[in-house]
């Protein structure tokens, strides 16, 4: 076997010369750091800062010194070791997360968009944990709660409905020491969140180069606890960022390795997977692009870059969409983009149940990305060739003229397809029978059918009631 | 075609050219009132038709803004007092606690480019300086955006603020996670998704 299928949109000289540019970046211009602690933490942990510019250069050793630090493989954990993630994709396939922060749901039942609730949202992540190919829940944001601790009630409602690994953020400054309390409570003890930190937080650059307090917060309590990152680039290109693909992925590469660096210069081997979130900017309309063709080029460009240049795992944004409903151009996005991040090397898949723009989501198209994914792996996993697989004996058993269907090698095959269950495979008879339906129908109806059946986790009445009472103090001290 | 040159130049979005231009029509005589109306704010009118239509895209509508200012740094010592004549003032900003600034200052620059005087007053804005920035210019419009839910509750209540202070302005809220629902509950007067759509409503509300 040649191996799962890959592409790779850049040579390794032109890896070089872009992992070079990042360097120089860093070194001669730096990133804005607006944290004052953290400014003087990396001050004393040698990198060179202007304590009133706030700008933060880092020398070529230090960012060296720093990737060496990061480990090049780890295991990111959930609440149940059954849905662990070995980091890279040990089969150099890829996992999946969800989409971040919604604020709507779409409504199958009204054909409209609806707030995400509590409610909506506990549903969302017990949906999950149901799914054989979403392996990641990551935060959305419930609007039935106060703004200012949104961040906190869903990283409670994640915590009690979903054992799989979570990708969190916070919203606010003041909000980033009650998910790390959160955290904690379900562990039960710092050793046990160290052991098992149940999710990865995303710090995030305010493109281009800017860091805001929020973020090194988070850094710096990440390092504390042992609580993987996923340092995140939303680069827009043309707009906060170069227009250029290479360009893109030079400043995406360059913000995450700052944070890696800011993390590793305060807790040297602190697991880190860089996210590669950039999109484009529609230069006719101003509106960001998910799905365009150059965007499709540019997360496979960013992962393969990150990946060789940093020989780190990668997260890419690679099922994003640009339409607004379950559609063909929604489908035809989604599966071209995860295919070609994967076949680039991207270690984890985000984006599914995203509809088009940055806030929208359905459970619906959950269902239909979770099969998605399922076809993805399995054409990108490519094609094994040995003694048994080219089936001589085979052949010229069935020889001129005769079938295989009786054959044993035929029998202990026919399992190996994939079939995803929302894809037609059934002769015209029978699916006009069923309806005449398509993928949506056809996913409304499983989508009916799981949510009758869903439930919380069983936790312990003591966690549930403390993680409760966590976020009941953030209200108190975070609600005006 | 009466300026059909320096409308050209703008539309260009050639900076050194127009106010080569202009000046050169100046010299001829024509005043500067009317190199304003006829030549600057027409071509920029024609600028927002061909955006909106997908004939010139956001990085075209901002150079020919820049070739616009250029020619209008020509004619401005002669115009009179009242003759410079924006359509009418914005200003912009985002909320306390967000520092997103790009899709904001698109919004500034396209409502510049569309002939409005817009007064920037960047990101992390405290409520009181958009009351206080717009009482000191007059303002027609207050526009506020964020990126951030944690920030989205500070859109109402500045615009509570500012009709408690009776204040009369106009409200237009943008940002990703702002949708119309949201701003008809925070008693806004409009919302756009994106720079275009802002000055299209703009240009409605101030009328």
């Amino acid at each position: 076997m040649a191996g799962s299928l890959r592409i790779e949109p850049l040579a390794s000289s032109e890896i070089d010369s872009m992992y070079e540019k990042c360097v120089q970046i860093l070194v001669d211009h730096g990133v804005k750091v607006e944290h004052e602690t953290a400014l003087k933490t990396l001050g004393a942990a040698g990198a060179l800062v202007d304590a009133e510019t706030h700008m933060v250069r880092f020398s070529r050793e230090t960012i060296e010194w720093a990737l060496a630090q990061v480990p090049k493989e780890f295991v990111y954990k959930g609440g149940d070791e059954k849905h662990d993630l070995l980091l890279p994709h040990p089969d150099r396939s890829f996992h999946t997360s969800t989409c971040i922060q919604s604020m709507l749901y779409h409504d199958p039942a009204t054909g409209g968009f609806a707030d995400v609730t509590h409610d909506s949202y506990t549903e969302w992540c017990r949906l999950i944990e149901r799914l054989g190919n979403v392996d990641i829940c990551a935060i959305q944001t419930p609007m039935d709660v106060p703004a200012e601790t949104a961040d906190v009630h869903a990283l409670n409602i994640q915590l009690q409905n979903t054992s799989k690994p979570l990708a969190i953020l916070a919203y606010c400054l003041e909000s980033v020491p009650y998910l790390f309390e959160l955290l904690l409570a379900r562990a039960g003890s710092t050793e046990s969140l160290r052991d098992r930190p149940l999710a990865a937080i995303h710090p995030t650059a305010l493109s281009p180069l800017v860091f805001k307090e929020m973020d090194l917060e988070t850094i710096i309590l990440a390092c504390k606890y042992g609580v993987p990152i996923a340092p995140a680039s939303l680069v827009m290109s043309g707009g906060t960022g170069p227009i250029t693909i290479a360009g893109t992925a030079v400043l995406v590469a360059t913000e995450i390795v700052a944070m890696i660096v800011m993390a590793q210069l305060i807790s040297p081997g602190l697991p880190a997977v860089p996210c590669v979130y950039n999109y484009g900017l529609d230069m006719s309309t101003g509106n960001a692009l998910m799905t365009s063709p150059e965007n499709l080029l540019a997360q496979a460009v960013g992962s393969q870059f990150v990946k060789e240049a940093f020989g780190l795992p990668v997260w890419t944004s690679s099922m994003g969409g640009d339409s607004y409903v379950s559609d063909g151009q929604m489908v035809a996005g989604k599966n071209l983009q995860s295919a070609m991040c994967a076949m680039a090397g991207t270690d984890i898949n985000y984006g599914a149940g995203r509809l088009g723009g940055s806030n929208l989501a359905s459970p619906v198209q959950l269902l239909i990305d979770d099969r998605m994914v399922a076809n993805v792996k399995r054409v990108i996993a490519g094609v094994e060739v040995n003694e048994d697989t080219l089936a001589l004996d085979a052949i010229l058993a069935a020889g001129s003229g005769g079938h295989y269907l009786r054959q044993r090698h035929t029998l202990n095959h026919c399992r190996d397809a994939v079939r995803p269950d929302l894809f037609v495979a059934e002769p015209l008879d029978t699916w006009q029978e069923k309806g005449s339906k398509d993928l949506y129908a056809r996913a409304v109806d499983l989508y009916e059918e799981m949510r009758l059946t869903l439930a919380p986790l069983e936790l312990p009445d003591d966690v549930t009631r403390e993680m409760d009472a966590i976020v009941k103090r953030a209200d108190e001290h975070l609600v005006p | 075609m009466p300026f059909e040159e320096i409308k050209q130049s703008i539309l260009e979005g050639d900076v050194d050219r127009t106010p080569d231009l202009v000046r050169t029509e100046m010299e001829a005589g024509t005043a500067a009132a009317t190199i304003l109306n006829d030549a600057l704010t027409a071509a920029m009118d024609e600028a927002g038709r061909r955006l909106s239509s997908g004939e010139m895209f956001i990085p075209e509508i901002l150079f020919a803004a820049d070739a616009m200012k250029a020619g209008l740094d020509v004619i401005r010592p002669s115009l009179l007092d009242g003759e410079e004549g924006a359509k009418g003032t914005v200003v912009i900003g985002g909320v306390k606690g967000d520092f997103h600034d790009i899709g904001k200052t698109l919004v500034a620059w396209m409502l510049e480019g569309a002939g409005f005087k817009v007064v920037d007053l960047g990101v992390d804005v405290a409520g009181e300086t958009f009351i206080d920035t717009a009482r000191e210019h007059n303002a027609d419009i207050i526009a506020m955006s964020t990126l951030m839910v944690t920030t989205m509750p500070l859109l109402g209540a500045n615009i509570k603020a500012a009709k408690a202070a009776g204040l009369d302005v106009k409200f237009v809220l943008g940002g990703a996670p702002v949708n119309q629902s949201y701003a008809d509950r925070s008693d806004a007067d409009g919302y756009a998704s994106d720079a275009p759509g802002a000055v299209a409503l703009v240009r409605e509300l101030i009328g």
